[in-house]
């Protein structure tokens, strides 16, 4: 408690001296996925199949996170490469979006990665995802962060 | 405006909300019996006999851990860090001998710390009016207490968590939400005894932003407060509130899990200065019992403000 005391003082200070400065150091990379699976879910339209991972640890820590998705078709398990992703994280209790917009990229093999994933609050996040172009399907992979 | 912008407003509103408590039974004779929950909708409330005050307040508090959807507390993860800070401006005034309005200004500033970085930021908060028709005075007939209605209105002037500039928003300064409060006090005084029992409900319209349409639960907060003057003027006052919320709706779709739950307590007292001027502090935090909160951050803080008011 006394640790946090200070720590809280100190930030306090902080924050009432620079009222809006930016930030004070950049967000590192993100490490390497592992290799067991955050989950796997179906899309809301039951077309697609989606593994999830996150990194540099899972389940996802707060701060900025990667995501890689395997998708594939449901029903054959076939990878399904050439789509195009619109991910939006969101936080569904505080009504609210983040400031930085993902960016994703695709090894054209069905895996895509998804960078700058900013879960800057403890909570529920969901990465609201519309897959686009061959299928017309969404899913939000769920992240409780501490 | 009891619950809010980052949300975390729901615990510094609520302790807004004993300020006001306090000072206004803080103030002589009739005022004394006079003043519950006054915050509820903005801290600033006027005593029977005030006309007019304007004051000013600051708050410092840091989150500590959560509640997950289940009810579960979580410590914060280490390395990770969040302080919260708010300077508000408000004044008040009576325009019917029963009615009064008020306002509030914030400038809200936060600190952030993750493992992935670190940074602070901050403006101008969500403006907030308020208005208090008092129906009876408390203390005016021996079995009847005094018996409020309140409104409030919380416009969206802060800018949002999608619009903000830093990484780890932290110069976000608003929910992006109009809220509509509307309330019921009850309050009864026996010596230097106040007692109050304040419910209200609020709405928040839906909002879209990054194309997700966002249609927050309608919401009931309930609050408690104890208040005990000295023949100094001086007072202190225990106040408990819990906040219901419903599951949110994403896109014309309810969202399961996403109700929450919010209990705060509040000790906080008030000293009478020279001119009138009246000095208010108070210590709040969320209680980390388990299943006590839900989907909701658990934080602690503190809050100091001066206060002036005019018959």
């Amino acid at each position: 408690m006394i640790r946090i005391a200070s720590k809280t003082a100190v930030a306090a200070v902080l924050v009432l001296a620079c009222g809006c400065a930016g930030a004070d150091e950049g967000p590192s990379a993100p490490g390497t996925f592992p290799s067991e699976s955050y989950a796997t879910l179906l899309s809301d339209g039951g077309e697609l199949s989606i593994t999830v991972w996150t990194a540099p640890e899972q389940p996802p820590p707060r701060g900025e996170i990667a995501v890689k998705l395997a998708v594939a078709d449901a029903a054959s398990g076939a990878p399904v490469a050439g789509l195009a992703l619109d991910v939006v994280p969101w936080m569904p209790v505080m009504g609210h979006g983040t400031s930085v917009v993902p960016t994703v990229t695709s090894d054209g093999k069905g895996t895509y990665l998804i960078e700058h994933v900013n879960l800057f609050m403890p909570g529920r996040w969901e990465l609201r995802t519309h897959f686009k172009d061959d299928v017309d399907d969404r899913a939000s992979p769920i992240f409780d962060v501490p | 405006m009891w619950t809010t912008v980052r949300r975390r407003s729901s615990t510094f509103l609520s302790a807004a909300a004993v300020l006001g408590l306090v000072s206004m039974h803080a103030t002589p004779a009739r005022a004394q019996a006079c003043c519950a929950a006054t915050g509820v909708v903005t801290p600033a409330r006027l005593g029977i006999d005030d006309q007019a005050l304007v004051g000013g307040q600051a708050r410092v508090g840091a989150i500590v851990g959560s509640y997950d959807h289940r009810g579960n507390y979580v410590g914060a993860a280490s390395g990770t860090t969040e302080v919260d800070a708010e300077q508000d401006a408000f004044a008040a005034a009576r325009f019917l001998p029963r009615a009064q309005l008020s306002m509030l200004v914030p400038f809200v500033q936060t600190y952030r710390s993750t493992g992935t970085g670190s940074e602070a930021g901050g403006g101008l908060g969500d403006l907030n009016a308020g208005v208090r028709y008092d129906f009876t005075w408390v203390g005016a007939r021996r079995y009847v207490p005094g018996i409020a209605a309140l409104g409030g209105l919380t416009i969206p002037s802060g800018r949002p968590p999608e619009a903000a500039s830093n990484p780890l928003a932290t110069d976000a300064t608003g929910s992006g939400f109009v809220q509509v409060t509307a309330g019921l006090a009850l309050e009864e005084s026996f010596g230097p005894w106040l007692f109050d029992v304040t419910g209200i409900v609020a709405f928040r319209p839906a909002r879209s932003a990054r194309g997700v349409e966002d249609a927050p639960g309608p919401q009931v907060a309930l609050l408690g407060a104890v208040t005990y003057t000295l023949e100094n003027g001086a007072g202190i006052a225990v106040v408990a509130s819990y906040t219901l919320e419903g599951d949110v709706s994403i896109d014309g779709r309810t969202a399961p899990d996403t109700a929450r739950r919010v209990a705060l307590l509040t000790l906080a007292g008030l000293y009478p200065l020279p001119r009138r001027l009246r000095l208010q502090g108070s210590v709040f935090g969320n209680p980390p019992a388990q299943k006590l909160g839900k989907n909701s951050p658990v934080g602690l803080g503190a809050v100091l403000g001066l206060v002036r008011p005019w018959s």
